[in-house]
Parts: structure tokens; sequence; C-alpha cells
């Protein structure tokens, strides 16, 4: 049990990680980012940086999907990953989790 | 509970809907949106009954399983139709500025529901999906049979 938490603790730096490298190859595509808890796992919230649907973008953010779904470095992680449009912060703030969620900086 | 005949017959009712709504496809198309993706639902439902029997318990469960390997092609195309219908039946912005959503239609024009929803995502997922299901729901969802495997030598 407090290998698993361990080894969810690692991995959850790790992934936040490639997250990050991620949002900084696509710097000019989105606004915001958080990775936010749902009922059972976690979600990557990409909030793009106009109004429109991107089937490129859904397309890379599907492959970053797989690639982590399918990595065992991060078998204890159970991420799922979504783009929204431009909106306000009432408007998206209902996709995040109250008190668990974290907030990517552009550049960080 | 349901197995792979009814899943096929809720997918086919879910068309039924699609074919429906396209009568006013502009006034209708986050609905269009949101039942297309009911509709990959009931496919990838029939696809999991036929594979091992047990259905998807929720969202979660089901990404879960479709991200292995041998269904990631599925996956590929059913999770923009989630995202999309996510959009259609979650986000709401009261606050309407230049640039933000504001409606269904800005994000998606109803040509883009034709063409990437229906044409292109719902297409491939059902195509992807044939591989998985019976001759049977293959011939009732109106697919093209998969190609026989060449015999190994």
């Amino acid at each position: 049990m407090a290998h698993d938490r361990d080894a969810f603790v690692e991995q959850f730096g790790s992934v936040l990680g490639r997250l990050a490298q991620w949002l900084r190859e696509h710097a000019k595509t989105f606004s915001r980012a958080f990775v936010t808890v749902r009922e059972s796992g976690l979600l990557f919230v990409v909030l793009r940086d106009n109004a429109g649907f991107d089937p490129d973008f859904e397309d890379e953010l599907t492959d970053l999907d797989l690639e982590i779904a399918q990595n065992p470095r991060f078998d204890h992680i159970d991420l799922n990953v979504l783009s929204l449009p431009r909106s306000s912060k009432t408007a998206y703030s209902s996709f995040l989790h109250p008190e668990y969620t974290w907030v990517f900086q552009h550049g960080k | 509970m349901a197995n792979e005949e009814a899943h096929v017959r809720l997918a086919l009712r879910n068309q039924a809907t699609i074919d429906h709504l396209r009568t006013d496809a502009p006034k209708y198309s986050e609905w269009i949106t949101t039942v297309a993706f009911y509709k990959a639902l009931h496919i990838v439902e029939a696809v999991f009954f036929r594979n091992g029997g047990n259905h998807g318990t929720d969202h979660e469960d089901r990404a879960r399983r479709l991200k292995e390997a041998r269904y990631s092609h599925i996956w590929k195309h059913y999770r923009p139709l989630w995202a999309a219908s996510t959009v259609a039946r979650y986000l709401q912005d009261t606050i309407q500025r230049s640039g933000s959503f504001n409606s269904f239609a800005e994000y998606m024009p109803a040509g883009d529901v034709d063409r990437l929803i229906l044409n292109h995502y719902l297409h491939q997922v059902q195509q992807s999906a044939r591989n998985f299901l019976s001759t049977k729901s293959v011939t009732e969802l109106g697919l093209t049979p998969p190609k026989p495997k060449k015999p190994s030598s």
C-alpha cells in the first residue's frame, strides 16, 4: 500500500513534467492548463486560445494521452485529457475540482 | 444487462435520431454531436461485450480499456468525439467576449459537425470497431465487412 502511494507520488511528479514539456511545445495554442481530480482519476484540461474546435490539436492531445497511458513508467497514473475553447473562468471552472487542481503557468 | 445485439440496436436508434436532427442541422448541431458520441459509446460497449463480456462502468473505465493497444485506433477517434460532446453538453459561458466561446455553433459550425463528427470521427470509430464485432452486427450497422485475414504460411 505504502509502496503504491510512493510509486504514485513519484509518477505523478514525472507526468506533470511530461505535461509541462508538451505545453511548452504547444505554447502558442493554449492560454491555461490544469490537472484536476475527477471521480476515478485525473483530468488534464487545456484551455485553448480561441473559440473553435481544432482537429489537429485534438489529434496531438490524443497522441499525448495514449503515450502516457501506454507508458509503463506511468502505470499508477490514470489520466484523461480534454481541451476546452477559450472561455471565462466561471465557465471552465465547472470542469475543475475546487480544491484539488494544479495550474500550469505559461513557460513553467 | 444489455448484450452486443442490444447495444447495436441502441446505436441504430441513435443514428435514426441523428438523421432526424440533421433535417435542421444548424439548429441542432450540439445535439447531433451528443447523439453521435452516444452512438459511438454503444458501439464501444458492443465491442467490449463481444470481447470479454463485461461493460465499461463509466467514462474513465471505458477510456482505460480503449487506451489498450488493441483498441487504440478506436480511442483515437472516440476521444475527440467525447471531447466535443462534453463541450456540447456542459460548457456554458454567460460572459460574452469576442474570441471566446459564445455558442456551440461558434465552436463547431454545422458543416464541421457533418465533416468531422459524423463523417470522420464517428465513421472511423465504426470502421475500427467492425474488426471486433460479429458479422451480424457489422451488417446491421451497415459497415463494410473487414478484409479476411490472410492465412499464415
